[in-house]
């Protein structure tokens, strides 16, 4: 028996700091890449100030095009946007956007209609993405707030990275291999954080018909990035994407809120159910350019 | 409480620790962790189908003794009557209820006459195949009085019962099992350290070659109608590796748990795809399940003792019955009659024991190998399709020879990743077995330094979040 305690305690030993050395040289790449939104931001992002930033989920990411803004409205901003991320997770991306040094004067949220109205978000699928910087105060401690199971995963890397990067191998362990050779490789977005869904085969236009959906904002997230924001002078503008038929009417207005989900009246304009396309993120871009520009302005 | 969760690596070091260091002086109390172990272990799924095995071990433990002492043949077939209704009834009513309906609705309907559906919401109780077949097979050789019945309630409640194979097997027979239960285990490290390496080995086999596989496998079967014949074709393929992976993976770790205390269950799959005609495979694939069916159901019918349309007829129906036995839905019917027909012309010109141990492979062999896994492969539709409907639209998209092109394998930086991820563990997988068919050993045997390797290839290649639950659970 101690003989064979002996053999699979040192089995385990070796598997384990190997595949520990494994995860550490992956989160090492990871963090000297570009590869995700959160390394990116601290690798690939050298400039400091900016008027604006834009959080959000996949909607955020396709909707906002900041190229197209700062063309139109003369103004600098960046794309922080994650798919699949709530406004937790957004949240954190903020924090960790400040903690690089970095400035910003407007905080464009756009997140999903379904993540403002829900009184208890849950974790998001995406997170792992921040788990090369989980030994940074800010990022352990947001994590550490969930009480979902999901949560372990990514604490338990703090002390034994092997657990999150084995877990998470086809997302983290192999972008590293890819990040190690081509550290400013992005996953899906451009320079400045944008990405768009391609206009699809059909082009035809069929108008759409529009229907009121009440809302309410009420994301506890919310408030504590509203926290966030005042405490750095930042102006948090909860912006509400295009919507396919869909016209978001709010039942609170504690926030300050650009509200387009009823300006793209053509399902030409749309990639999927709530996702726009090309031409639906350049329309949208542009009319979200010319009402930053009026706030910058101070006009309502 | 499935093999590959954090959960049963808690729970299986804590139940070896207890039954090695606390229980270890008694064999009656080692029994009794293994029935508690058990029952916590099946209970974690729902522990209201406890009540089923606790049902069917009192049954079948009653008519063991009573078999024992009663000499009367007709009190004798009335006892094994009663253990093969309550047996077989509880299977029959939990997985065959609604099928049974639906085929009767349909039958009437066919005549123009509509009956009101009255199907009931039954959840079919993990493993209820395995165990049933198991604790008859008992009550059968005490029937035949070449097994004598137990005496010793716990021993047998932890035979019925046994964790490592309660769910999926392999179905162990009470001559070999049920004795190992009344003599006292000693701890013998290697054959230990051999059950440790299986299931690494196992988990290899289920976390990576399996759950990735069906990373492709749900898609295309989930929209075969979208895809050319040769993704369709790579696609039956990929379920011919996902199920071996998962269901022999399955089995590895049950031998290999089995093992750490100290019983030896039979071998359950031995290189199937190695094989070199379709009698081979089924000496090879599921071997618990087909020598059952052998022992009690084909030799009992006659076996191959009658007139040559008798021993097909025999052979015919162990073939359905066992595609019944493994689902209530006419596609494993239609799989067992498929294998059936594959099998059948070598039986006829007695051939069908041409390649019983020979290991080395010529080059007309390993032509034979392929050609036998394209057969089995064509038959995997039938088990993984919805209905025998989608099957036949599968096959016949196959055949028609819409297209080569692999382009679907390689569409997305993710698809190209799983494509190599798959590549690269089947590789190791039949490498692996190739080695150990050369050797004609009966099961992969690991060193140290490749469990160590295998070990690695879990951790960055298996499939950890969203895990897929065990095929051979839903039998």
């Amino acid at each position: 028996m101690k003989a064979f305690l002996k053999h699979i305690g040192w089995f385990l030993v070796l598997v384990i700091g190997c595949a520990t050395l494994l995860s550490e040289g992956s989160l090492f790449f990871l963090r000297h890449s570009s590869f995700y939104k959160p390394s990116f931001v601290v690798n690939a992002l050298k400039q400091k100030d900016f008027d604006y930033v834009v959080l959000g989920s996949s909607i955020g990411l396709t909707t906002l095009n900041t190229t197209v803004i700062d063309n139109a409205s003369g103004l600098e901003g960046v794309n922080l946007s994650m798919d699949d991320t709530g406004i937790g997770t957004q949240c954190l991306m903020l924090e960790h956007f400040l903690a690089q040094g970095k400035r910003t004067k407007y905080c464009v949220l756009s997140a999903s209609v379904a993540d403002l109205n829900t009184k208890h978000p849950g974790l998001s699928v995406n997170n792992y993405r921040f788990l090369p910087y989980i030994r940074t105060g800010y990022v352990s401690s947001h994590f550490e707030e969930f009480k979902d199971d999901g949560v372990n995963i990514i604490l338990l890397s703090k002390y034994f990275s092997f657990v999150g990067v084995s877990f998470y191998n086809l997302e983290l362990f192999y972008p590293s291999v890819l990040s190690a050779f081509r550290p400013n490789m992005h996953n899906r977005f451009d320079a400045t954080g944008n990405y768009y869904y391609p206009l699809k085969d059909s082009k035809e236009h069929v108008p759409l018909q529009f229907s009121n959906f009440p809302i309410r904002l009420q994301n506890p997230y919310l408030e504590r990035l509203k926290l966030l924001c005042e405490k750095n002078n930042i102006t948090l503008v909860v912006y509400i994407p295009p919507m396919k038929g869909k016209n978001v009417v709010f039942l609170n207005d504690n926030y300050k809120v650009i509200n387009h989900s009823a300006i793209l009246d053509d399902a030409y304009f749309f990639y999927d159910r709530t996702h726009v396309n090309l031409a639906g993120n350049t329309q949208a871009s542009l009319k979200f350019a010319e009402d930053l520009k009026l706030l910058t302005q101070g006009l309502p | 409480m499935l093999f590959n969760s954090l959960s049963f690596a808690l729970f299986l070091p804590l139940v070896f620790l207890l039954y090695w260091f606390v229980f270890n002086k008694s064999l009656k109390w080692q029994n009794v962790l293994i029935v508690v172990a058990s029952y916590v272990f099946y209970g974690w799924w729902d522990y209201r189908f406890l009540a089923l095995i606790v049902f069917s071990t009192l049954v079948d433990f009653v008519v063991g003794k009573q078999l024992e002492t009663t000499t009367t043949i007709t009190r004798r077939k009335l006892l094994l009557g009663v253990s093969l209704v309550c047996n077989l009834g509880l299977l029959g009513f939990f997985k065959y209820y609604n099928f049974f309906v639906d085929t009767w609705m349909e039958a009437w309907h066919m005549f123009g006459i509509s009956m009101e559906r009255s199907t009931l919401q039954i959840i079919l109780p993990i493993g209820i195949s395995f165990y049933t077949f198991q604790t008859l097979s008992y009550t059968i050789d005490v029937y035949r009085k070449k097994v004598g019945a137990s005496h010793d309630f716990i021993s047998f409640a932890a035979y019925v019962s046994f964790f490592p194979q309660l769910v999926a097997g392999p179905i162990e027979r009470a001559n070999q099992f049920l004795p190992q239960f009344k003599v006292k285990r000693r701890f013998d490290t290697d054959f230990a350290l051999g059950g440790f390496y299986l299931i690494v080995w196992g988990l290899f086999k289920k976390m990576v070659v399996a759950d990735n596989c069906a990373f492709f496998v749900n898609q295309i079967f989930d929209h075969s109608e979208n895809f050319n014949s040769m993704t369709l074709f790579l696609g039956a393929a990929l379920f011919g590796f996902q199920i071996y992976g998962d269901f022999s993976g399955y089995s590895d770790i049950a031998i290999g748990v089995a093992r750490l205390f100290g019983f030896r269950l039979m071998t359950n799959f031995k290189f199937p795809y190695f094989s070199r005609d379709i009698p081979e495979f089924w000496r090879r694939w599921h071997i618990s399940l087909s020598t059952w069916f052998r022992d009690y159901l084909y030799i009992p019918m006659g076996g191959s003792r009658g007139t040559f349309y008798q021993t097909i007829r025999n052979v015919l129906v162990v073939f359905l019955v066992s595609g019944f036995w493994h689902g209530a839905n006419w596609t494993f019917v239609a799989w067992g009659g498929l294998h059936a027909l594959f099998f059948l012309p070598l039986f006829i010109v007695k051939k069908n024991r041409k390649h019983i141990s020979s290991t080395r492979f010529s080059v007309n062999q390993i032509f034979k190998i392929i050609f036998t896994f394209c057969l089995v492969t064509l038959a995997w539709v039938f088990f993984r399709a919805g209905t025998i409907n989608l099957a036949f639209e599968y096959l016949m998209h196959i055949f028609n020879f819409s297209g080569l092109s692999l382009a679907f394998f390689v569409k997305t930086p993710k698809t190209i990743l799983f494509s190599l991820i798959i590549l690269f563990s089947s590789m190791v997988l039949m490498l692996f077995e190739f080695f150990a068919v050369q050797k004609n050993e009966k099961e992969v045997v690991l060193s140290s330094k490749q469990a160590f390797f295998v070990g690695l290839v879990i951790l960055f290649m298996g499939v950890f979040k969203n895990p897929e639950t065990f095929i051979y659970f839903q039998f």
